[in-house]
């Protein structure tokens, strides 16, 4: 399926039927996800209803882990099969997953204060999820810096794979130092931590989070292949 | 030429350089006690203070300082050719990498070792830590420098990148400049070595001295054609 | 109207910081989504326009 993914022309066809189905699944997961999460969810018994916020944070945080594994993934595929697709793909991912590291960093300033009483603190978690919202913008900028196409991919994929280690280490982070930050509920030995009527709509949102990224990411594809392609035609015009 | 030779050749090539070009070690020197004298001038001359802040903010001008010698790691050779000569020269880029980083950090972060002892009084560290201090420096200069250098291949003849090189480097710096200050802090208040901190700082060290230069050669030969 | 009141009636139950969270990560992904289709269909427009152009010379 990768190498066949791998051809642009066979990613254009399959995006184009795959495309709307992923755009109208993740409205329909956000039209359940939403009402269950803000109305239907019992309200925590310590926190009350300010733990709803849980059901935006907690998906925005693990998006933006994961869109960086994407990402890391795609990088190798780049560097070591020069596959132009998953350039691609590390370059429209890129501002997707800095976004997701902003709404959880941001969801979590706004949790943070009504729980712990205040709106930062410089935990391990906290810092390596704003090392990783450095390590996007980062990639971003690194990727705008340079004219070369191809000598831009690669840069950006060296950097990314550089600073994949980040992502263990915000993973981990909450078992291997005291923080003040929740340790893991979810994905941890011996399973889920977390009463089923606040896990089922955490995970509708989770997927709701995470086809909403693959339609965009699908989209943001779609469009910097085309605008290569224009690019190549206009050079071509001008050369006569 | 042996390899071994051809890389002390680099080495000391590298720090003479750094040393010769712009006022020698005493530009980064005096700079890493300019950004160090800012801590009382920003927080105040209470000694308490600054027995507790000194360290921490000693480590943040080591990074600074760091971070403004970046650019001129890989640019200056890369726009005059001597990095493509290296490159056909026959000894694997991921060494001359290490030879190069090696002899910068001899000319841009030795002398900032050297010259803490000084800025230790004037921050109101207390005298007993000034070696592990020095030691704590030294090490943790090394690891900036090294894992410093991917940023710096991979921004090497960009527009503005020095700027972008630190820019990149500052998410890499984080680790060791919390293991260091905290080791740093700690040499200070216990007198000892810096416990915990300072051996995670040592495996940073490590990790940056082996996992850099290969990075920074890949990013490297980008720019190289 | 009964699901503005609605939302305006939790709104002030759930105190400051539960809507400004939802409206913030809805208002990003949205965002991003309308964003990145532009750009798609910016990019599209042009590409046909490029195809169907037959003087075959800069415009």
């Amino acid at each position: 399926m990768i190498t066949a993914l791998a051809n642009p022309q066979r990613f254009m066809a399959l995006s184009r039927s795959l495309l709307p189905w992923l755009a109208g699944l993740a409205v329909a997961l956000f039209a359940i996800g939403l009402p269950w999460s803000l109305f239907i969810a019992p309200p925590d018994y310590q926190q009350g209803d300010a733990a709803r916020i849980m059901f935006v944070h907690v998906p925005a945080a693990w998006m933006s882990m994961a869109v960086y594994m994407t990402m890391a993934a795609a990088a190798i595929s780049f560097l070591v099969w020069g596959h132009v697709v998953a350039d691609v793909a590390v370059k429209t991912a890129a501002p997707l997953g800095a976004a997701f590291t902003a709404i959880a960093l941001i969801t979590g300033s706004l949790w943070g204060q009504p729980m712990w009483g205040t709106w930062w603190v410089w935990d391990a978690r906290l810092t390596s999820v704003l090392v990783l919202f450095f390590l996007y913008l980062g990639a971003m900028a690194l990727r705008g810096a340079m004219d070369d196409e191809t000598k831009a991919g690669k840069a950006c994929a060296i950097l990314v794979l550089v600073g994949v280690i980040n992502i263990p280490i915000i993973k981990f982070s909450v078992d291997w130092w005291n923080t003040l930050h929740q340790p893991a509920s979810v994905f941890r030995a011996g399973g889920p931590a977390i009463d089923p009527s606040l896990l089922w709509p955490l995970l509708v949102m989770a997927l709701a989070f995470t086809i909403a990224f693959a339609a965009m990411l699908v989209v943001g594809m779609r469009g910097e292949i085309l605008r290569r392609r224009v690019i190549a035609l206009e050079m071509r015009r001008a050369r006569g | 030429m042996s390899l071994l030779h051809a890389l002390l050749a680099i080495v000391l090539r590298d720090a003479k350089l750094g040393w010769v070009g712009g006022g020698g070690a005493a530009l980064p020197a005096a700079f890493f006690a300019g950004a160090s004298a800012l801590a009382p001038f920003a927080l105040g001359p209470d000694p308490q203070l600054l027995t507790k802040i000194g360290p921490g903010f000693l480590w943040l001008a080591l990074a600074l300082s760091a971070l403004v010698s970046l650019e001129r790691l890989f640019q200056g050779d890369l726009e005059d050719g001597t990095l493509d000569q290296l490159a056909l020269s026959g000894i694997p880029l991921t060494l001359v990498v290490a030879a190069k980083v090696l002899g910068q950090w001899l000319a841009a972060g030795a002398p900032l070792v050297i010259i803490s002892p000084i800025l230790a009084l004037l921050l109101q560290i207390p005298p007993h830590a000034i070696p592990a201090l020095m030691l704590n420096l030294a090490l943790g200069g090394l690891g900036l420098f090294f894992i410093g250098s991917i940023p710096a291949a991979l921004a090497a003849g960009v527009r503005r990148g020095g700027l972008l090189a630190a820019l990149l480097a500052l998410p890499l710096y984080a680790p060791p400049v919390i293991f260091g200050a905290a080791a740093a802090s700690a040499a200070a208040s216990l007198g000892d070595f810096g416990g915990q901190p300072f051996l995670l700082l040592c495996a940073f060290t490590l990790a940056a001295l082996a996992t850099a230069p290969p990075a920074a050669a890949a990013g490297l030969r980008l720019h190289l054609s | 109207m009964i699901v503005l009141a609605t939302v305006l009636i939790t709104m002030g139950k759930y105190g400051w910081f539960v809507w400004p969270s939802y409206a913030i990560a809805l208002g990003v992904i949205v965002g991003l989504a309308v964003s990145v289709w532009r750009s798609y269909s910016n990019w599209r427009r042009r590409l046909a326009s490029l195809e169907t152009d037959d003087s075959g010379g800069p415009t």
